[in-house]
């Protein structure tokens, strides 16, 4: 199959995917019970408002209307606005949504960086130190509350060693002069290594809390297709025929192994981009998550309910880049 | 996997009352099992008219569960499964044994742990021992009832779905449609989802419990059409059909036995992101309400003691939410790795 039909073979899936979404969350705000328009305005909010809330979502009509009602302000890009900030929701997520990238790119890499080696390494041979521990480590990293762990780490690193920096936020000093919005990147671009320390500093602590419940899952994954693929038989053909184990391990297994781990990534980075929220909260983090709760928090409906399916329209996104990447590098699914 | 269906060979056993009792007289143990179940969530009902619902789950899992224990056949799954029992009886009677988990005492406040308070108190002078034991009954009832629920939505569904596809005329459709809306469920991440959804509705523990089960279903249900396909065109399956059983029928007796073990390895996950979701709504404040004994809301009380560098207050709490969820996860790797 040529590429450009696989590709849009895939947008007619995303298209079908998004509409999936936005249909729950339509469900969720209108058919659940509750006056939505509360929702939207809160609960403080007077008469004539809430009439006017009632007008623009078209809360009177038929169910069928509001949906088509509903799809018309999506495409327009309205999300509604949040009463809290006083600013449409997109303006508000759009100040907010590179803090969230720079926040789970940041804990994505570090989490393959230790969770990759640890699991090609321990499946090399059962029963050994490393498989043991990688058995301990993916155990923990799979049970650990998130915002517990973020709690525990503040505790050890900032008050009792006094290591980290405080957990307020994104950077302690001056703000880079803004390019791309994420702070590392941009003290980067502008030579301010005073501020590239103070950003990574900041970003280690829940970076590293997100990569050790991120990678316990990513170590499991890649120590059990590492075992399935040492135990087959073009590994056996090649170890019949004299072929190093070194050169086995690195030329003959990873390469196997690497594809479909590189799945189990693209999948964690999409439960990254929305599943910072707990974190974000623990060291506040003004990303997305953050938004979200204390939006929550004053009874602000309409940024939750942007965050949730931004979300998930950017989970479907990196399912849908993964995809593409994979049909050009993997010739097995092109037939 | 053995792909077998007892009961092919269509119904000649009695009808009626008749084969109540030959079943009874086949399997006098479940019948026990069973009419036990049915006197303890009686007197419980009965006894208690709060939240105590929790209980009466917690007291049918352990009957469920404690066969497994003693079970020679099983040995690898046996002591994850002791260690499940024990922490679900040490949720049923420790609270029996605590000090009151309500009981406010200023004086106390915030007192280290040491002494008779083994774990400290909160900022309210409450034993925080007696909070994590107590919240054991609301945070595993809560985390089974909703992995229940998902189970006995989701299972049937899938099941249904493959099957339609596979024998019914314009069952492919609904197969495609059920995957199409289970694959936008997925999409969401599980606790902004429920974020999204308790804060449209408002938290309640039956509600919190809906919740929960809600984002868990496309998994059985993805995970029971997977694993009902490659049998669903079986001969057992295709010699029901023709003897002219029910569709309900055949999906109960011959094709979800065959797939149970792969979703009791799934429920046991999915009971420990369960207690992992309620926990993570109740910290950001949208579980249970507030002086209730839960760990999540616990560890949100320690949080705001962080700044203060009082470590014990979140401590604790955190460390049953990891001792639980490690023990679930245990016990369906060794489930997973019986088959």
């Amino acid at each position: 199959m040529p590429l450009a039909i696989y590709i849009g073979r895939r947008l007619v899936f995303l298209v079908v995917a998004l509409f999936g979404v936005s249909l729950i969350t339509f469900v969720v705000t209108r058919v659940l019970p509750g006056n939505p328009a509360y929702l939207i305005v809160g609960v403080q909010a007077d008469e004539s408002t809430v009439e006017a809330v009632i007008e623009r979502l078209g809360l009177d009509e038929p169910i069928i209307n509001q949906y088509g009602h509903y799809m018309r302000q999506l495409f327009s890009g309205d999300l509604g606005d949040s009463w809290r900030t006083k600013n449409p929701v997109t303006t508000d997520i759009a100040d907010r949504w590179p803090a969230t990238i720079e926040l789970a790119t940041a804990a994505a890499i570090l989490s393959i960086c230790w969770s990759v080696p640890f699991g090609i390494v321990s499946a090399l041979r059962r029963r050994s130190l490393s498989d043991r521990l990688a058995n301990v480590a993916s155990g923990l990293g799979v049970s650990i509350p998130e915002f517990w762990l973020g709690i525990i780490l503040i505790l050890v690193f900032f008050f009792h060693l006094d290591f980290a920096p405080a957990p307020i936020g994104r950077s302690l000093g001056t703000v880079p002069p803004e390019v791309t919005g994420l702070y590392t990147l941009d003290s980067v671009i502008a030579g301010d290594w005073g501020a590239l320390r103070s950003s990574l500093a900041q970003l280690a602590l829940p970076a590293i809390t997100l990569a050790i419940t991120t990678g316990g899952p990513l170590l499991r994954v890649t120590r059990g297709f590492m075992r399935e693929t040492m135990a087959s038989h073009h590994i056996r053909s090649a170890r019949a025929l004299g072929v190093p184990e070194r050169s086995i391990v690195l030329r003959h297994a990873l390469p196997n192994v690497l594809l479909p781990v590189s799945t189990m990534v693209a999948l964690m980075y999409g439960y990254l981009l929305g599943g910072t929220v707990l974190v974000e909260f623990v060291f506040a983090w003004p990303g997305i998550g953050k938004y979200a709760i204390d939006s929550i928090a004053a009874s602000d409906y309409a940024p939750v309910l942007a965050a949730v399916l931004l979300s998930a329209c950017s989970y479907i996104l990196v399912y849908l880049v993964m995809d593409i990447l994979h049909f050009i590098i993997d010739p097995r699914t092109r037939t | 996997m053995s792909v077998v269906s007892p009961r092919a060979s269509g119904s000649t056993a009695p009808e009626g009352i008749g084969r109540v009792v030959a079943a009874a007289r086949a399997r006098p143990v479940r019948v026990l099992v069973a009419v036990a179940m049915m006197a303890v969530l009686l007197v419980a009902l009965v006894w208690d008219p709060e939240w105590r619902e929790l209980r009466v789950v917690l007291t049918v899992l352990a009957i469920l569960i404690a066969p497994a224990v003693w079970d020679a056949q099983r040995r690898e799954v046996r002591p994850a499964v002791a260690v499940m029992l024990a922490l679900i009886l040490l949720a049923l009677i420790g609270p029996l044994f605590t000090r009151d988990p309500l009981m406010l005492n200023v004086g106390e406040a915030l007192g280290a742990p040491g002494g008779d308070l083994w774990f400290g108190t909160d900022q309210h002078g409450r034993d925080i021992f007696a909070r994590v034991i107590h919240g054991a009954q609301l945070d595993l009832g809560v985390g089974f009832s909703a992995a229940a629920l998902a189970v006995v939505v989701g299972m049937p569904l899938g099941a249904l779905s493959v099957f339609a596809a596979a024998h019914i005329k314009g069952g492919g459709l609904f197969d495609s449609v059920l995957l199409r809306i289970s694959e936008s469920f997925q999409a969401f991440p599980t606790l902004l989802l429920a974020l999204g959804i308790v804060a449209a509705v408002g938290p309640s523990i039956p509600i919190l419990i809906f919740i929960i089960s809600i984002v868990n279903v496309p998994v059985y249900l993805r995970l029971t059409r997977s694993a009902v396909a490659p049998i669903v065109n079986a001969d057992f399956v295709l010699a029901a059909r023709c003897a002219g059983q029910p569709v309900l029928r055949i999906l109960l007796r011959h094709i979800l036995p065959n797939v149970k073990q792969v979703v009791l390895a799934q429920f046991s996950v999915n009971v420990a992101w369960a207690i992992q979701i309620l926990a993570a709504l109740s910290f950001v404040g949208l579980g249970v309400p507030v002086p209730t004994p839960e760990w999540g809301a616990m560890v949100r009380d320690g949080y705001e003691q962080l700044v203060y560098g009082r470590w014990w207050v979140a401590l604790f709490p955190g460390l049953a939410i990891l001792f639980a969820v490690l023990t679930l996860n245990q016990l369906s790797d060794r489930v997973r790795h019986t088959t």
